[in-house]
């Protein structure tokens, strides 16, 4: 299958302490159409700022400072400013962990999501409406023509990211970037937002980059998964290889970490430390200050992310082969 | 009401009798209320020397608010706290002031719990200034041993809240909650607004701490493994009241309420090959509903709901041994266990 998105050797900078920090540090990636991808980490680690790269949209004092980012061969990084509003939310759509702070208050829903459409079509008020309600029914929302006249504080929180979700649809994307889309919900509307995405995903054939630090959701949302750390990708592969057998440390040590339902109350098996800011990252691999393994190699020279089998890969110098 | 588990017969450390709290909603004629929502509406339960009691329930059942409750940070309603048999709802002054000590809280927001202007060693003495305990030597040296307990070093007493990550933050917010050496402490929420790698070390300090120092919580939060993971026993609170009750093995393995089978349901395991449950068409979202009507509040999303459920709120009822659901249906095997 072609990739839709391929991006290469990406460096996002912010400028700190009179320097420019890089946040994402030389991120490559690439998902193919109609496919379910995972960028996972904690906060801090860069996957908010990869995915707003996709679409240019990195906040200023922030900027794009390296590499490449291809939507279908074409490069982003070089779009004319009129080009790059119509790759928004044509070809790349994003929605949000907040659905609350991402709707105007002031506006009703419909209003807005008709908005989102005639920004991309020469189509009547009247229609881009009835396109609306039509995309609030894909959603779910329940009697879809009422909900149009509905201000985003008379709904909940997952009939919010349903709206969201509607937006980010009304131009027909070919890959829908979702940054946490479901952190602020409850569990039971968690399930039923993922379950959406996913259904939409195959529908409508759109490829789905999911943003998330909850590795239960992409245990079952996402096919192929990239691990972040501290800027960096430090592993990738498919789903069921990586999470039987990871290769990383991090990665390792992150699914041991989470308690699971039906364990006992014994001790959970921690990191130790916390993650680095980027401005004082450690010289060599970001990890080795937490990691078990490392040794006098890891603290001098960062590791390369080296191809395994299986279509995976894995940036530590100790790992790779059968793993430990 | 009938009461789960009796603990060898000994009295527990918290007892809830039928508390109500309730928050007046919206502007009528002169300004009064419109109308009240009961946040916690009618919920009784014990809480016995040494547990950790979990309480699950999605955003708005009402979790925190009774949280803060026990807490005396807000005030009931009506209903009884009763502490090692004291009802704390008749304590006033000075009399609740020196309780205080007692029961105190960690929150989930471990930046906006802490004052930024204060230094750690401010934040660790305010409440031994408060209940004048010791002198400022003194003080200085339980800031430093508090710290110690929690896995920090005394150098971070001279140094201000935002020189901390928000994990070392969780643990000088938890420290303060410890200074008074309480008996019981509410945890709200305590590990949910940290990253994966540092969750874990919270709840293993709350863990060893309530080892080492004989603690009894009340560990409130929506992430269900988490509770499960830490607690002894489990309430499931929906719109306010409780809806199931028990020991964490009987509830997480024996869920008696719709409810909460639907909360475990929807728990996402990190392994891809463990099953979920088929994908339905998603069910229409019902909004947020302030003024429950009759029947049972779980009803109008319950796939087992039947007449008697629109007509008349089940109670709480023992449906084995420690285990209490309130639901009309619970005690029909389910199928297919």
């Amino acid at each position: 299958m072609a990739a839709v998105l391929d991006v290469r050797d990406l460096v996002v900078s912010f400028p700190m302490e009179g320097r420019g920090v890089p946040v994402v540090n030389g991120v490559d990636f690439h998902v193919e159409e109609g496919e379910p991808v995972a960028l996972v980490g904690e906060s801090g680690c860069g996957k908010t700022m990869t995915g707003l790269a996709l679409l240019r949209l990195v906040p200023p004092p922030g900027a794009i400072t390296g590499g490449s980012i291809r939507f279908r061969g074409q490069e982003v990084l070089r779009m004319s400013e009129r080009d790059i509003c119509s790759h928004r939310g044509k070809s790349v759509a994003m929605i949000f962990q907040e659905p609350q702070s991402a709707l105007n208050p002031v506006l009703t829903v419909g209003f807005q999501v008709a908005e989102a459409i005639r920004a991309h079509e020469k189509v009547s008020r009247r229609q881009a409406l009835d396109r609306a309600a039509e995309l609030f029914g894909r959603v779910a929302l329940s009697d879809p023509g009422r909900r149009l006249a509905d201000y985003p504080h008379q709904l909940s929180g997952g009939q919010r990211q349903r709206v969201m979700i509607a937006m980010a649809l009304a131009a027909g994307p070919s890959l829908l970037v979702a940054d946490e889309p479901t952190t602020a919900l409850d569990v039971t509307v968690q399930s039923q937002i993922l379950d959406l995405l996913a259904s939409l995903r195959e529908s409508l054939g759109m490829a789905l980059l999911l943003i998330t630090h909850d590795l239960g959701v992409v245990a079952h949302f996402s096919r192929r998964i990239y691990v972040m750390y501290c800027g960096r990708i430090v592993e990738s592969g498919p789903v069921e290889e990586l999470f039987r057998s990871p290769q990383h440390p991090y990665t390792r040590a992150l699914l041991q970490s989470v308690p699971r339902l039906h364990d006992g109350r014994g001790r959970l098996r921690a990191i130790p430390g916390s993650v680095p800011p980027p401005q004082a990252l450690p010289a060599g691999c970001a990890f080795a200050p937490r990691c078990p393994l490392a040794q006098e190699r890891c603290r001098q020279a960062v590791p390369e992310l080296r191809p395994l089998t299986d279509g995976r890969a894995v940036r530590c110098v100790l790992a790779g082969g059968g793993g430990p | 009401m009938s009461e789960p588990l009796s603990e060898g017969g000994s009295a527990p450390l918290v007892e809830v009798r039928h508390l109500v709290h309730r928050y007046p909603i919206g502007h009528g004629w002169l300004g009064g209320p419109r109308g009240y929502l009961n946040a916690v509406d009618d919920v009784s339960f014990r809480v016995w020397r040494g547990e950790t009691l979990g309480l699950v329930g999605e955003t708005g059942s009402g979790k925190s608010t009774l949280g803060r409750c026990l807490v005396r940070l807000l005030k009931p309603s009506s209903g009884e706290i009763l502490f090692e048999g004291e009802d704390l709802l008749a304590l006033r002054g000075e009399a609740l002031r020196r309780k205080r000590r007692e029961f105190q809280i960690i929150f989930q927001d471990p930046y906006g719990s802490l004052n930024p202007r204060m230094r750690v060693e401010s934040i660790m003495t305010e409440p031994l200034a408060i209940h004048r305990m010791g002198d400022r030597h003194q003080r200085r040296l339980r800031a430093a041993e508090l710290l110690e307990q929690v896995g920090m070093e005394a150098s971070a007493l001279p140094r201000f809240p935002h020189e901390f990550s928000g994990g070392q933050r969780q643990r000088i917010g938890i420290a303060r909650a410890l200074a008074l050496n309480p008996k019981f402490v509410v945890c709200d929420e305590p590990v949910s607004a940290l990253d994966v790698s540092v969750q874990a070390q919270i709840i293993n300090l709350l863990q060893d701490l309530q080892e080492r120092l004989g603690l009894t919580y009340l560990f409130i939060a929506h992430g269900l493994q988490v509770v499960a993971h830490i607690s002894t026993r489990v309430a499931v609170l929906f719109q306010g009241r409780i809806v199931e009750m028990g020991s964490r093995e009987e509830l997480f393995q024996r869920p008696l309420h719709p409810y909460t089978r639907s909360l475990l349901d929807a728990v996402l395991d990190p392994d891809p090959g463990a099953p979920r449950p088929a994908r339905e068409d998603p069910p229409a979202e019902p909004a947020a509903v302030h003024s429950p009507a009759p029947g049972c509040r779980f009803a109008p999303r319950c796939p087992l709901a039947e007449g008697r459920c629109l007509a008349e709120e089940p109670a709480l009822r023992e449906l084995a041994p420690g285990h209490t659901a309130a639901c009309h249906m619970a005690d029909r095997p389910a199928a297919g266990d």
